[in-house]
């Protein structure tokens, strides 16, 4: 592969404003390399960032696969199941999840932990406009993957359930 | 000459070169990627960030200073301003301004939303890199209602065929970036995961999203159900993934070649959706950057427009009517869900239906561009010349 450039003659004629404006160019694309070259995988420096997306994925076969998810109980007794990494459009989905684990951490005071069930509840009603919820509780499910062709789930036996915790919806508005 | 001064000269030459319809194509660019933009936006609600609780705020390096959350007001006022700016972007009033904002008020709703613990990379090219080097740019030069008002005032205009590199550098700059970070892809694989070493990789991956969306409530996906059941052919899409990743930067050599790198990348993506469902539409915004917009517009849209009798107004009330249009369409934003709604043609045009629109024509837009690829091949192995940098299609 020849790296000469047919065009070179065709190029338009190079001013003095032209010469400063391809210094500015260069010099951004030089910070950015000097950029990308400090900050590695380190994807905290949004934005600049480079690209290490899924680098440990799929290392081995899935033994098992985990599910964070919801169970809003409506005052009728009906329980509505959400998947919480899928609560919000916005917001990515583990943040989602995230935001799920840390309303349950035992290390909030108790302020810290009204208000955020408070705000994971609106959450949830924005999820369910119209009904009337009661309790919400979060659940850590896990199934084994079953050998076969393909591998499957039984959706319906979950091998492991924790329950991570509940709290009743009355009196749960944010402090802020 | 010094080899510094040669890649400098060659980096100069590489940047410099004319492209066909470089003033038109880049101007009416701006315009697609206003609306792109604005259809894009139109899925997210940033406020939902400010009723967050207070202990998930994770920020990020840039806003690590942020005590907590900004208040609902405050991201309602900047989703107002994005839309705002967004709107005289497309029509092309005070575009460097205006390009400003875009370029910050974009990248700091994403710093928000990326400060909860978990940071996402598709939108990097459309929040921060499009708009930063367009900052320094001129794709306010036609197309734009900046245009009409210099026209007015010193009768001077500029032909949308000039192939001008002052135009179409940031195209070059970008292309530049998408092969550096497609390269930094392959690179993590390679050394921090199994993707080199382990043919049965993309086969677990595959099974663990499949799976995953089977425990959040689906189904598992009938190709994946396949795919897994073909550890050779999933060894074999693992090596072209990886291949491609790397690769890449290849398109920066030759223009038959690009365009045959930009189609593959929108396929890349598509498939990515399809089978993982992780979706990088914002990242088409880049790969939109390269369609020569100019020939497309003369062919199919230039007739009919210049059947529009525009009403004779003068121009402070046609720049009167644009800041009104671009300040009702920010305020009714979050309060009326029917302008969001007209931006997706009543929830038909989505980020995830799109790629049923966007993969056939990548598909075709590959297979001619192979085709180009091994035409022109054939014919320089006849000739005894290989393919040159920038060689014109």
């Amino acid at each position: 592969m020849q790296f000469s450039d047919p065009n070179a003659d065709q190029a338009t004629p190079r001013s003095p404003a032209d010469a400063r404006m391809l210094t500015a160019i260069k010099l951004v694309l030089g910070l950015l390399l000097v950029g990308f070259l400090t900050v590695g995988d380190n994807d905290k420096t949004w934005p600049l960032v480079t690209w290490p997306m899924f680098q440990g994925s799929g290392k081995s076969a899935p033994k098992s696969i985990a599910s964070l998810h919801l169970r809003a109980i409506a005052a009728d007794g009906k329980v509505y199941q959400l998947v919480a990494g899928a609560l919000s459009d916005t917001l990515p989905t583990s943040a989602s999840e995230k935001i799920v684990e840390k309303t349950f951490d035992d290390d909030l005071d108790p302020s810290e932990r009204r208000d955020a069930q408070a705000r994971l509840a609106a959450m949830i009603r924005s999820a369910l406009p119209g009904v009337d919820l009661v309790e919400i509780q979060a659940w850590d499910l896990t199934w084994n993957v079953h050998a076969g062709q393909p591998p499957t789930l039984d959706m319906h036996t979950p091998t492991e359930a924790t329950l991570l915790g509940k709290f009743a919806l009355a009196g749960t508005e944010a402090s802020s | 000459m010094s080899a510094v001064d040669r890649l400098n000269e060659t980096l100069d030459r590489w940047l410099t070169g004319p492209e066909a319809n470089a003033a038109g194509r880049i101007g009416l660019f701006r315009i697609v990627y206003g609306l792109f933009y604005l259809w894009l936006f139109s899925r997210f609600d940033y406020t939902v960030l400010g009723r967050t609780a207070q202990v998930v705020w994770r920020p990020i390096q840039v806003d690590r200073l942020l005590p907590s959350v900004p208040p609902v007001a405050v991201l309602q006022a900047l989703e107002c301003l994005l839309v705002f700016a967004l709107v005289l972007l497309i029509v092309g009033y005070r575009v460097r301004l205006v390009t400003a904002v875009v370029l910050l008020v974009g990248v700091a709703l994403e710093v928000f939303r990326y400060s909860f613990g978990k940071v996402d990379h598709d939108t990097l090219f459309m929040v921060f890199y499009l708009p930063l080097f367009m900052l320094m740019g001129r794709w306010g030069a036609t197309y734009s209602l900046d245009t009409v008002l210099k026209a007015h005032r010193t009768g001077t205009t500029i032909a949308a065929s000039d192939s001008s590199w002052r135009y179409i550098w940031p195209m070059r700059a970008i292309l530049l970036l998408l092969g550096i970070l497609f390269l930094s892809a392959a690179y993590w694989k390679s050394t921090h995961g199994t993707w080199e070493s382990n043919p049965a990789t993309l086969s677990n991956f595959l099974l663990s999203t499949g799976l995953g969306q089977v425990a959040d409530g689906g189904t598992l996906s009938p190709v994946i159900g396949l795919l897994v059941r073909l550890p050779l052919v999933t060894a074999l899409m693992q090596a072209g993934m990886m291949a491609f990743e790397a690769l890449f930067f290849l398109s920066l050599f030759n223009r038959k070649l690009r365009n045959w790198f930009l189609a593959l990348a929108v396929i890349f993506h598509a498939a990515n959706f399809f089978l993982l469902q992780v979706n990088f539409i914002t990242q088409v915004s880049a790969y939109l950057l390269f369609v020569d917009w100019q020939r497309l517009y003369a062919r199919w849209l230039a007739p009919s427009i210049a059947r529009v009798r525009f009403p004779r107004l003068p121009l402070h009330l046609w720049v009167g009517a644009v800041l009104i249009v671009a300040l009702v369409t920010a305020v009714l934003w979050g309060e009326v869900p029917s302008v969001r709604l007209v931006l997706t043609f009543g929830g038909l045009v989505t980020a995830d239906t799109i790629w049923l629109v966007l993969l056939p024509v990548a598909v075709v837009v590959w297979l001619r561009s192979s085709l180009t690829l091994l035409r022109s091949l054939w014919k320089r192995a006849r000739t005894g010349n290989l393919p040159a940098v920038n060689a014109p299609n």
